[in-house]
């Protein structure tokens, strides 16, 4: 293509667009929307992911001993879970200590947190070599008489990962019907500009127009559409996720303490803005070569 | 050279557009087609425009045989062909020079060249000052001339005239009967689809004449009529 060609086909695409104005808004808007469902999507599964992460990083299996037990026994017990090489070390949580930290967690008064949390036990916190021995600790820890209840952020793991694989099923359906939607969208816009220049295509052909000096300009139209309605939503999902962070990390920390870590925009948004580029000019593209390539046929 | 080898068009409809036809147009002959509405004169340009493929024979244009020819290499066929239609077809949202270096801009012809030579092909067909002027500021004639300067920039060596003068009057017509006669000679081969009798006659070339299909005459030199 040479660049008197090029800018005939910028051109061209540009002036479709603003030919049918409205029905390139549509076109702009649904693209927009699946963008946005995409952004958003993306947003919160690499942010649970992270989360997730975080918490494998820091694993702590936390066992409730029998209360009957006497200090001797505690003794015993940890002098027998210490000898698993998979251990790096145990800490006792007394009932005092797990009180002190509801506490300090909660930021609610001592009184009314110990009349909260009277059922608070005393702890073992077990800190293990290699988070992938997890499995087989629990294994010969639930084993053991001494220990009346295992936690593990596991379970907490889990319901995060539960609600990750949800939330991406869902956005994948929704994207799914947004795309489609999005493409006939396009293809109308395209089709409109099409019947317009029907009469222009024609003298085209008969001056020797390739077929593909036909297509270009249509294809540029879809690019445009495709474009725009990619990076207007990453422009607004950039500001509102910022907006939200500030905001959430206001309401729910504690004691200047982040509940939850969110990633930072530009380390999501360097995976998310090539796939939704791809996506939306996608959208543009094949939009606009399914109705060219009809017409060129008929 | 143009040659049509026993060819026949029947269109799906059953409509029969030309039946058995054998046709010779040599290098730079001026020839006027006429006949009846109907008769077959637009099947025949369409069919060397490769706008509608014949049900059978064979159509040679120069040294390329367009039934063998496919989809791809139409337009660098029309590319030698130039096309002045009854309506004109012009772009209207463009200027008259613009309409005309479009035809060049499909050919892919850097700015410069078309800078230089769209002024002159315009001075050629007597549009000079009229570049920056839109279809609707014209007269027919003028756009027939807009037509036919597009037609003839890229040097075709075919010119097809589908009625050209059919939206003129008489002087405006004889004016582009004119133009189309100078184009001739400097070596185009021109192919004038025609109802104009008084310029058939008064012209003396070679005419031939169509009806229901079939070629009925065909003489070297001739009026509308025998």
């Amino acid at each position: 293509m040479k660049l008197t060609s090029f800018n005939h086909f910028i051109g061209e695409g540009f002036e479709g667009v603003f030919k049918n104005k409205s029905m390139a808004f549509a076109s702009i808007a649904t693209t927009a929307v699946c963008i946005l469902m995409l952004g958003i999507a993306f947003l919160t599964m690499k942010n649970i992911e992270f989360n997730v992460e975080n918490i494998e990083t820091d694993i702590n299996i936390t066992v409730f001993l029998d209360e009957k037990m006497t200090e001797d026994e505690v003794s015993a017990f940890k002098g027998i879970v210490l000898k698993n090489s998979e251990i790096e070390s145990i800490d006792y949580i007394s009932k005092d200590e797990a009180l002190k930290r509801f506490v300090a967690e909660t930021g609610l008064p001592e009184e009314l947190a110990s009349d909260l949390v009277g059922a608070l036990r005393a702890s073992f916190e077990i800190k293990l070599r290699n988070n992938k021995d997890e499995q087989s600790v629990i294994d010969v820890l639930s084993q053991m008489e001494q220990i009346v209840k295992i936690n593990t952020p596991r379970e907490a793991m889990k319901l995060l990962i539960d609600l990750k694989n949800f939330i991406q099923a869902t956005s994948i359906a929704i994207i799914s019907i947004l795309v489609v939607v999005g493409v006939i969208l396009i293809g109308n816009t395209i089709q409109l500009t099409v019947y317009i220049r029907r009469n222009e295509i024609k003298i085209m052909k008969y001056i020797g127009a390739t077929d593909w000096f036909v297509r270009w300009p249509f294809i540029i139209e879809g690019l445009f559409i495709g474009f725009f309605g990619t990076i207007i939503p990453l422009i607004i999902l950039f500001f509102a996720y910022n907006f939200f962070v500030n905001i959430f990390n206001q309401a729910v920390s504690i004691d200047s303490e982040k509940l939850i870590d969110f990633m930072p925009i530009m380390d999501v948004y360097q995976e998310l803005v090539p796939i939704a580029l791809i996506l939306g000019l996608g959208m543009g593209i094949v939009g606009s070569m399914i109705i060219i390539r009809r017409h060129l046929r008929a | 050279m143009i040659i049509l080898d026993n060819v026949t068009k029947i269109y799906e409809n059953g409509v029969v557009g030309l039946k058995n036809i054998d046709l010779r147009i040599n290098e730079g002959e001026f020839v006027f087609v006429v006949g009846n509405t109907g008769s077959g004169k637009s099947t025949l340009i369409r069919l060397l425009l490769k706008e509608i493929e014949p049900s059978s024979g064979a159509i040679v244009i120069g040294d390329k045989n367009l039934t063998r020819m496919n989809k791809e290499q139409i337009p660098y066929l029309r590319r030698n062909i130039g096309v002045v239609f009854q309506d004109f077809r012009l772009f209207e949202n463009k200027t008259v020079f613009e309409n005309v270096a479009f035809a060049m801009k499909v050919i892919e012809q850097p700015a410069k060249t078309i800078r230089r030579t769209v002024p002159n092909i315009l001075s050629a067909v007597g549009l000079e000052g009229k570049a920056r002027c839109y279809p609707k500021q014209l007269s027919g004639g003028e756009k027939q001339r807009t037509v036919i300067a597009r037609a003839i920039l890229n040097n075709p060596s075919i010119l097809l005239a589908d009625e050209p003068t059919g939206n003129l009057d008489p002087k405006t017509s004889w004016d582009i009967i004119k133009v189309l006669e100078e184009i001739n000679r400097s070596g185009t081969t021109v192919i004038v689809v025609t109802h104009n009798q008084e310029i058939v006659n008064s012209m003396q070339k070679r005419v031939i004449q169509i009806e229901a299909g079939k070629i009925i005459r065909d003489v070297i030199k001739g009026g509308y009529r025998e």
